[in-house]
């Protein structure tokens, strides 16, 4: 197998607020381990709280990592230095949620997106400048870019604006973008397009990505043959091909999350049984509980959950599951 | 059977810099007793400026410019003072938009509903607070401990459904509930929406909900209104909605609703964008973005009757579906 672009191993991410006596410390992320290919579309999903956002600043290098390494083709990014560092930041991008947030606001389409350019001297002078940014917006599908490249975040549709975020991204040929819940504060009519443009970028360039979600549905949309990976309270709980993943979920908590997510038809979504939980609300994250961290939610709980912390245990092929009881767990399956 | 809730013409503007911006354009709709009526739409499509123009709230530089609400056969646009403040909570009461966020933190729970009820002329401490109990144990909350607690001392999803139990204190026939979901995580979600289902048998009660979400009103909706750029374009019963939609918009967000189980190649963005509101585009506003735009869509189409309690605006319906 080829080496990975991104290589986490055992990370950890401990927060710490708070003074002296009243310090409080939250692990955000907990011993996970993961590795992103070139070419390769993986979903990072769980719901909020459970680190996702977190470990994908871990592997844009905008978070250290507490404990654990984190390798860009197999070397260790925070001994990177000078061109190599250089190279690792412009070759693994990253899109945020608040495309209004990401755009300075003051500055037109054409200011945002040649400065790229202009950082890594890829171009000699502005009229070049323009050449490419105009490039940029055609590919993104802002055509004709002339309607966008004067324009002011502002004046743009959040559909658009996000197409401009993306651009950035793209801008400079990275192997890697991570694309942190991207869609969900734009319009449920244009969310599938933002995904699409996502897609062609990864068939047309190669471009590998991390898409961050809450949302499986628009998981499954979007990685279609890629991976999942499911997180809960910090830790990695199911990994694998998607396909396998949602066909036959193994673990308690993803078996819960999918029975609970609706679906846009009505006869189907009429007849569908929430799994129970032994409680609904997530635990304190100040105060994680013990061993496997779902075990208090989990209605097949037994001693050994709150004892130890599972492993991901390999089931067949690509997919692993951090359950030490996944062999009583009854079977379930979408319907 | 007659409807509880009229809404019939309404025009909603807002006076900007820009200019004029019509957020509800002649909107009609018919809410009947002991149902649960969806409106559906996206950002900007009128569908939380026209509930608050329900509760004849509608913030300031915007005004109700047109049309009539009628509630229970009274014109809600003459009320003022005290009747309009009695309707407003005892007969139409609002779980707003990101709900769990507008408890206040430094009242215990309790004081919210004791407050609430005194503000509207009850007195009976001992009564307000049983009756409470009964209302947060509808909810599937330990009302002992919850009453106590301090807001910040509840999760989002516990917030969420104190503030349903208190919506529902004064007894109000008709509960307008604002994305009561979007913010919550997916097994709370589920669940409320569980509860709503029960409440609405358990107390008789008729409900609006106002979603952008195809998804959550497949769970729960009775009949569904689908608005855009301020009207509403298609009304009818769940069934008709979904499966014999006769609008290219309510065909296109169902085709653009993501989905666990089905087909993902008939999933699909609808093309462009919605229109600028304040210089909108000629005749049918979804015009721009529909496959089935003709010359004769620059004249609006009328909301009209195509089949018994279903409605479309669009001139091309016989040829969508």
């Amino acid at each position: 197998m080829t080496t990975p672009i991104i290589e986490l191993q055992h990370v950890s991410v401990t927060f710490t607020r708070g003074m002296a006596f009243r310090r409080q410390r939250v692990e955000a992320v907990v011993d996970v381990s993961l590795d992103i290919h070139e070419g390769e579309v993986v979903a990072l999903v769980g719901e909020s709280g459970c680190g996702k956002t977190t470990l994908g600043r871990v592997v844009v290098g905008l978070q250290r990592p507490t404990r654990g390494k984190v390798l860009y083709y197999g070397r260790e990014v925070s001994r990177l230095h000078g061109e190599d560092a250089r190279e690792y930041r412009r070759s693994v991008q990253i899109v945020h949620q608040d495309s209004y947030a990401a755009l300075n606001p003051v500055r037109t389409i054409f200011h945002s997106l040649s400065a790229p350019f202009l950082h890594y001297r890829m171009v000699r002078n502005r009229r070049e400048a323009r050449e490419k940014v105009a490039e940029l917006l055609e590919m993104m599908g802002l055509t004709p870019p002339g309607d966008f490249i004067d324009k002011y975040p502002h004046q743009l549709s959040g559909g658009q604006r996000q197409r401009v975020v993306l651009a950035r991204a793209v801008a400079l040929r990275p192997k890697l973008i991570v694309a942190d819940e991207p869609v969900s504060m734009i319009d449920v009519s244009l969310r599938l397009s933002i995904l699409d443009l996502m897609r062609s970028l990864n068939e047309q360039f190669g471009i590998a990505f991390l898409y961050i979600t809450h949302d499986l549905a628009t998981a499954r949309y979007f990685v279609r043959t890629g991976r999942i990976a499911v997180m809960y309270l910090g830790q990695m709980v199911e990994v694998g091909n998607l396909q396998d993943v949602l066909h036959r979920p193994r673990h308690p908590y993803l078996q819960a999350l999918l029975s609970a997510v609706p679906v846009p038809d009505p006869r189907r979504a009429r007849k569908a049984k929430p799994l129970p939980l032994r409680s609904l609300d997530l635990p304190d994250p100040t105060q994680p509980p013990s061993g496997c961290r779902f075990h208090p939610r989990c209605p097949y709980a037994e001693a050994v959950c709150a004892a130890e912390n599972p492993p991901l245990k390999s089931l067949s092929g690509q997919h692993r599951v951090a359950c030490h009881i996944v062999e009583k767990v009854p079977e379930w399956a979408l319907s | 059977m007659k409807p509880l809730l009229t809404v019939h013409d309404l025009v909603v503007e807002f006076e900007l810099d820009r200019g004029i911006l019509r957020a509800v354009n002649h909107a009609s709709l018919d809410v009947y007793p002991g149902e649960i009526m969806a409106l559906v739409g996206e950002s900007g499509s009128g569908k939380s400026t026209l509930a608050f123009a329900l509760l004849n709230l509608v913030p300031p530089p915007g005004r109700i410019a047109g049309g009539e609400i009628r509630f229970n056969g009274t014109n809600i646009l003459a009320m003022n003072g005290e009747a309009l403040r009695q309707y407003r909570w005892r007969d139409v009461a609002m779980v707003f938009q990101a709900a769990q966020n507008v408890l206040n933190p430094v009242m215990r729970v309790a004081d919210h509903f004791l407050d609430t009820a005194h503000d509207h002329g009850e007195t009976s401490d001992r009564e307000i607070l049983a009756w409470a109990e009964e209302l947060l144990r509808m909810v599937r909350l330990e009302p002992a401990q919850v009453l106590r607690a301090y807001p910040h001392e509840l999760s989002g999803g516990m917030r969420q459904r104190v503030v349903i139990a208190l919506s529902l204190l004064l007894k109000p026939r008709l509960l307008i509930l604002d994305e009561p979901t979007t913010a919550l995580d997916v097994v709370t979600q589920a669940y409320i929406m569980d509860i709503l289902n029960d409440i609405r048998r358990e107390l008789n009660l008729t409900m609006l909900l106002l979603t952008h979400d195809m998804s959550v009103v497949a769970k729960i909706a009775d009949r569904v209104g689908v608005m855009y750029a301020g009207r509403l374009v298609e009304v009818g019963d769940i069934e008709t909605i979904f499966y014999r939609s006769r609008h290219p918009y309510t065909v296109g967000l169902i085709h653009a609703a993501p989905s666990l189980v089905g087909d993902l190649d008939s999933k699909r963005p609808i093309p462009g964008s919605p229109p600028d509101l304040i210089n909108p585009p000629p005749g049918c506003p979804f015009q721009p973005r529909c496959a089935y735009a003709s010359p004769a869509c620059d004249e609006e189409p009328p909301l009209r009757a195509v089949a018994d309690g279903h409605l479309v605006a669009c001139h091309h319906w016989q040829e969508v579906g």
